[in-house]
């Protein structure tokens, strides 16, 4: 008795599978045991994600003060210095829109210091911060850092007329996108700690380049808020890295004593980008930056606004539709930063406070 | 009656005359459409990302060297991340003697992305080193791209 259409003939001791149908029953086996494998491989995935998540959420945003200083080493970080990934650079850009204005009565970086120290800080949208499942609540955000603006309410645009922005190619893009019309862009592609005191990257419209600092000059801002580190972190190190920025911070503070002086954090990149080029970009090396960052600023007395949290997925990671190169983002990510600037301000009660 | 014949015929001549002059400007030289050639050009030249287009507010960024009262229209997207050098520029001078100051400003610019890209995004560079500048008259062209070639031929032939 046969049964062609199931492939199989039986006969009186058993049933024999038709020759023709070997080859089709080795395939499926194979396909089953390549499926098997490609859900072995997805899982595994899943599992190093989940890690990554939970690394990320240890480490971030806000970092715990002192025991942030025992976990900042270097050590460990993927490489440093690659000449081919280092940007440096300079040119052409950005001066942009304008205004600026000395405001009479402005606190000094050094008077705010003292004032900020005493903030009360609840930070927005903390869930980066939540305690990961894998433990390690040592190194667990404190949220009671001191020195990280608080969650306010939200101002209008005109708080930012007497802004200036300072940085790299992201800043550019507050005045390509024209984000925010009233404020000064001071911004140049490519910039990065290093060459912002001294390579000549803003063109002025005699055709002579000028430095950072130097267009700066030309500006007298009530508040400064600099980004600086997308283009430093993959190459310098924690310690260069401060070094560099404090350098440019104090430079900024000697050059406009009256202005109140803004360090924003160091933005996140897509999960892609950070786990490329041996992590040299990785968020959690990032984050760290950002904890030395917020460290930096509580010697110094500066407000630290923790933009990053504004523009992190759920992962962590700049959310990968964000970005084409893993770094760089369109309008709407601007929106959300400045939406965060505009509920981050040192503007009313608590400023009244400050100053009693 | 005299004068209402008078004043109709005043009015047809004025008529008349604007009329001319504008089809004399037309058939002068011809115009080229900045933002339709922008337009036109993305879509050639393969570019990666989409690029923003700049306005009177933020042109001087990009053209610190640019004088608007030098230009009579323009049309130019720059890469909105920063994160490659792809543009385009279509500029019209508002006359003959301006030309030649618009054209260093997008010179300029060019300088200014290789000094730029050079240490920062290395790779980059081949697109600025085929960046496409084509003259037409009183309008020069800009176009940095992966499609440079394309980008050339269609400019060329406007």
């Amino acid at each position: 008795m046969a049964n062609k259409e199931s492939g199989y003939r039986i006969k009186r001791g058993g049933f024999h599978i038709h020759k023709k149908n070997w080859l089709l029953l080795l395939l499926g086996a194979a396909g089953v045991c390549i499926l098997a494998l490609i859900i072995a491989w997805a899982l595994q995935n899943q599992q190093e994600a989940a890690r990554s998540v939970e690394t990320l959420g240890a480490s971030l945003t806000a970092g715990a003060s002192g025991k942030a200083a025992s976990s900042q080493s270097s050590s460990g970080e993927p490489s440093t210095a690659s000449s081919s990934s280092a940007p440096a650079s300079s040119a052409p850009i950005v001066v942009s829109a304008s205004k600026g204005g000395a405001q009479s009565g402005q606190e000094s970086a050094s008077s705010s210091s003292e004032e900020s120290a005493g903030a009360i800080v609840v930070p927005a949208g903390g869930e980066v911060g939540k305690p990961s499942s894998s433990g390690a609540p040592d190194e667990r955000p404190d949220f009671s850092l001191p020195y990280q603006v608080a969650a306010s309410e939200a101002v209008d645009d005109s708080y930012f007329d007497d802004a200036m922005f300072v940085g790299d190619s992201i800043t550019s893009g507050i005045s390509l996108y024209s984000v925010m019309s009233g404020a000064t862009v001071v911004a140049s592609t490519g910039i990065n700690p290093t060459t912002i005191l001294t390579k000549p990257a803003i063109r002025d419209k005699e055709g002579e380049l000028h430095t950072i600092l130097e267009t700066m000059s030309a500006y007298s801002p009530a508040k400064i808020y600099i980004m600086l580190g997308a283009n430093g972190v993959g190459w310098l190190s924690q310690e260069q890295f401060l070094s560099y920025y404090g350098g440019f911070v104090d430079a900024v503070a000697a050059q406009h004593p009256k202005a109140q002086i803004f360090i924003q954090s160091i933005l996140p990149v897509t999960m892609e980008k950070s786990l490329s080029e041996n992590g040299i970009y990785a968020n959690g090396k990032i984050d760290r930056y950002n904890r030395a960052l917020m460290e930096y600023c509580k010697k110094k007395g500066l407000p630290f606004v923790n933009v990053a949290e504004a523009l992190k997925g759920a992962d962590g990671a700049l959310p990968a539709d964000a970005s084409s190169d893993g770094m760089h983002f369109g309008p709407s990510y601007y929106e959300k930063w400045f939406d965060y600037l505009r509920s981050h301000t040192l503007k009313g009660e608590k400023e009244g406070e400050r100053k009693k | 009656m005299t004068l209402k014949r008078f004043g109709a015929l005043l009015l047809a001549s004025a008529l008349s005359v604007t009329i001319l002059a504008g089809c004399g400007e037309k058939g002068g030289e011809s115009a080229i459409d900045a933002d339709a050639t922008a337009q036109s050009v993305m879509e050639k030249g393969g570019y990666t990302e989409e690029l923003v287009k700049q306005e009177d507010s933020v042109i001087g960024a990009s053209y610190p060297l640019l004088d608007l009262t030098q230009v009579e229209s323009y049309a130019v997207y720059v890469s909105g991340s920063g994160a490659t050098p792809e543009e385009v520029a279509i500029v019209t001078a508002k006359s003959d003697s301006d030309v030649e100051s618009v054209r260093a400003a997008i010179d300029r610019r060019v300088d200014d992305l290789k000094f730029n890209f050079q240490d920062y995004h290395p790779e980059e560079m081949p697109k600025i080193e085929s960046a496409v500048i084509v003259q037409k008259g009183r309008t020069v062209m800009l176009a940095i791209c992966p499609g440079s070639d394309a980008v050339r031929e269609l400019l060329e032939k406007l």
